[in-house]
């Protein structure tokens, strides 16, 4: 589904990510843990089409056509979804003007005419219930006042609604509690089919009890600089990164 | 020899026949046109008009012009769904065909016809705050508007429909159209009044409008003027109001559209418990200027205001906002807010933010603010990362900011209207 290889990226001249390889195929559940700023929400970002970021070298391929070629909106429309690390207030943008002009973009990508309004707002009705979310948060403005659970679990919802192929989870748990962490959790497993995927971000073990990966993954200073199955995290959370920097920088 | 000023006063005052019996018999004409005579009209070195470039209104050759109403139909200018009291002004005159009054007992109608059918109550508020001298603009119209609105609200009464009333300018030619409003509320009564102004022909229409609201005791006055005029026109709106205790004075002023935009208003907190309201919003584009002058008075304590204007200029256009709030010495326990916040689209577009305060007391809680910016880029790649092209999402942000000027809008007709309106300018519909 997804091919990154040698991806680099830097802002202001500044290189951020360092060749990254990575590929994720339709089923698989991938973690990237690493330290603080080795650049984990860059590679969303960049994945996701921020142009804040320049790409100077490797490619990026998704279900065959090449990602770094497209605007932001047509990777969604393909299937990207970017659960935001800090996502933004908008003052004044209704939740449900949003997601309405998001799930009719995309139904105008595909050729389909918009949703009509009646379905529309029963589809939305069963996705706030898969993440518990509060009846009377989608009239308000998007993520304005929001507390920090409710900015995450408005994330996932906006996830069960656009149903994306590739779904990344830049640190959803962080700022849930412990009930909203398997709420939300749960929700996401929910949404896992055989012909989607999941890249979560975090620095926890917690969430992947709950989402449980089948590959882990460290970035450290822009690169992957190890991969292994579900214990890697369990190793880390124990151990946490001294070893793997100490190699790391013994190697090179 | 003539100096320029000379000529430009000359040439505003050669438009009009000298018949005009508005007000002439109180000798008002001649104390104003005393005035005019002895004034020029303000200019880039005046405090306030530093920022506003009046020459568009000084380059056209303009007519004065009684058409036949027949040939417009009112209902392109309806509010859908509203139903309204409604006058029509067509190039300044009334139009008796186009204006209907269904609200019982309401005494409302052309000022000139008014005017002499209620003489003491016209006598006594007519000018009774003296607007004739704020400057030439006030002065000429006090001399020679071509008629206007006559409100008047008895005591406890509460006009259960808006008055919305109507000015439309026609033709190719250049109207000089001025209308004069006086609107007086009594003791306890309700008032909503909508004022739009639209031109129908291309040329570069003059359109000098001066209101006068007496809001008394208890009194509410919710008023909202939208501004949907050519490219090419000019308009100039001074207003005044005096508040008396606990009254409540709203404003909302929407301009969608026009060349040179200058609105004046000046809010005379004049005795203790008032609040007023000014809201304001302006979408600027091409080379349009469009300038909102703010001017309240707490001169008693125990007052409120709260100011908020919004604006967004793109290509070369330019704003200007200019909001001053003087609290006198003895307003104690004053309230005032103001804020300016723009939204500039191009690098061409200015604006001129000046939110002042003068404070004389010292018991109050009083804030100002103004902030420019371009749009939040987080927030677009936050709504493009969902699947909304670009120009959509600007279009929603635009729309976000301006919302909460909407939000205030008295009622639900005029809030689709220009909810509507402001869509398909953003293009977001
Ligand atoms: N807009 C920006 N301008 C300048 N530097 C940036 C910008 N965004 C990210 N960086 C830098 O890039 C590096 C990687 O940041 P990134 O946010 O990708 O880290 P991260 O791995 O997600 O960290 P964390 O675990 O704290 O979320 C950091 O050094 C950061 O300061
Ligand atoms: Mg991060």
């Amino acid at each position: 589904m997804l091919k990154i290889k040698n991806l680099k990226a830097s802002i202001e001249g500044k290189e951020i990510l360092n060749g990254i390889n990575l590929e994720i195929k339709a089923g698989e559940v991938h973690a990237i843990m690493g330290p603080n700023g080795s650049g984990k929400s860059t590679l969303a970002s960049v994945l996701a089409g921020r142009d804040l970021f320049k790409v100077t070298a490797g490619s990026v391929e998704f279900e065959g056509k090449d990602l770094l070629d497209m605007s932001p909106e047509d990777r969604s429309c393909e299937g990207i979804f970017l659960a935001f690390q800090y996502p933004v207030e908008i003052p004044g943008v209704s939740i449900t003007n949003f997601i309405k002009a998001a799930v009719n973009a995309h139904r105008e990508y595909k050729g389909l005419d918009p949703m009509p309004p009646s379905q529309f707002l029963k589809f939305m009705k069963e996705k706030k219930a898969l993440v518990e979310m509060e009846s009377k948060l989608t009239n308000r403005s998007v993520n304005e006042g929001f507390s920090g659970g409710e900015k995450k679990k408005n994330e996932i919802f906006q996830l069960a609604m656009l149903e994306p192929k590739l779904a990344i989870l830049d640190e959803t748990d962080s700022g849930l509690d412990i009930d909203a962490l398997r709420i939300v959790a749960n929700g996401v497993n929910k949404l896992k089919t055989k012909d989607n995927a999941t890249l979560v971000i975090t620095h926890y073990q917690r969430l992947l009890d709950y989402i449980v990966p089948d590959f882990v993954h460290v970035l450290y200073n822009g690169r992957i600089v190890r991969s292994g199955g579900k214990e890697l995290a369990m190793e880390l959370e124990e151990k946490g990164y001294d070893w793997i920097k100490a190699e790391v920088n013994g190697v090179s | 020899m003539q100096s320029k000023e000379d000529i430009k006063k000359e040439k505003i005052l050669s438009v009009f026949d000298n018949d005009y019996k508005l007000l002439s018999e109180n000798g008002l004409k001649a104390k104003a046109l005393k005035f005019y005579k002895k004034n020029n009209f303000p200019g880039l070195k005046d405090e306030g008009w530093r920022q506003t470039n009046l020459t568009p209104i000084f380059s056209n050759e303009y007519i004065e012009l009684n058409v036949d109403e027949e040939i417009i139909d009112i209902n392109n200018f309806n509010i859908p769904g509203l139903e309204a009291n409604k006058l029509v002004f067509i190039n300044g005159f009334y139009s008796l065909k186009h204006s209907r009054i269904i609200s019982e007992g309401l005494q409302i109608g052309s000022i000139k016809t008014l005017s002499k059918e209620m003489p003491d109550v016209f006598k006594k508020h007519f000018e009774s705050t003296e607007i004739h001298s704020e400057n030439n603009f006030t002065a000429i119209n006090t001399a020679y508007a071509h008629d206007g609105t006559f409100v008047y609200v008895n005591k406890n009464q509460v006009i259960d429909k808006p008055v919305h009333i109507f000015n439309i300018t026609t033709t190719d030619k250049s109207i000089l159209a001025q209308t004069r409003n006086l609107v007086i509320t009594e003791i306890g009564s309700g008032l909503e009044i909508i004022e739009t102004y639209h031109s129908l022909g291309g040329e570069s229409a003059f359109t000098n409008v001066v209101t006068e609201v007496i809001a008394g005791m208890n009194s509410s006055i919710k008023w909202t003027r939208i501004q949907d005029e050519s490219q090419n026109s000019n308009h100039m709106n001074h207003m005044k109001v005096v508040q008396y205790s606990d009254s409540n004075f709203m404003c909302n002023t929407i301009t969608l559209s026009g060349g040179l935009v200058r609105n004046n208003i000046a809010v005379k907190l004049a005795n203790e418990g008032c609040n007023s309201n000014l809201f304001g919003l302006y979408l600027v584009k091409g080379k349009q200027l469009v300038d909102n002058y703010t001017f309240i008075d707490h001169a008693m304590p125990r007052c409120e205001s709260n100011q908020v204007y919004k604006g967004i200029i793109n290509d070369e256009a330019s704003a200007v906002f200019f909001g001053r709030v003087l609290v006198a010495k003895d307003a104690q326990k004053t309230n005032a807010n103001q804020t300016n916040r723009n939204v500039l689209l191009s690098e061409n577009a200015k604006i001129n933010s000046k939110p002042q305060l003068e404070i004389y007391a010292d018991d109050v809680a009083c804030s100002h603010g103004s902030t420019t910016g371009q749009l939040d880029q987080d927030a677009m790649f936050y709504l493009q990362s969902r699947g909304i092209p670009k120009n959509k999402a600007q279009a929603m942000l635009l729309y976000g900011f301006v919302s909460e000027v909407i939000d205030e809008l008295p009622n639900e007709e005029i809030k689709d209207y220009i909810d509507v309106s402001i869509k398909k300018i953003l293009g977001e519909e």
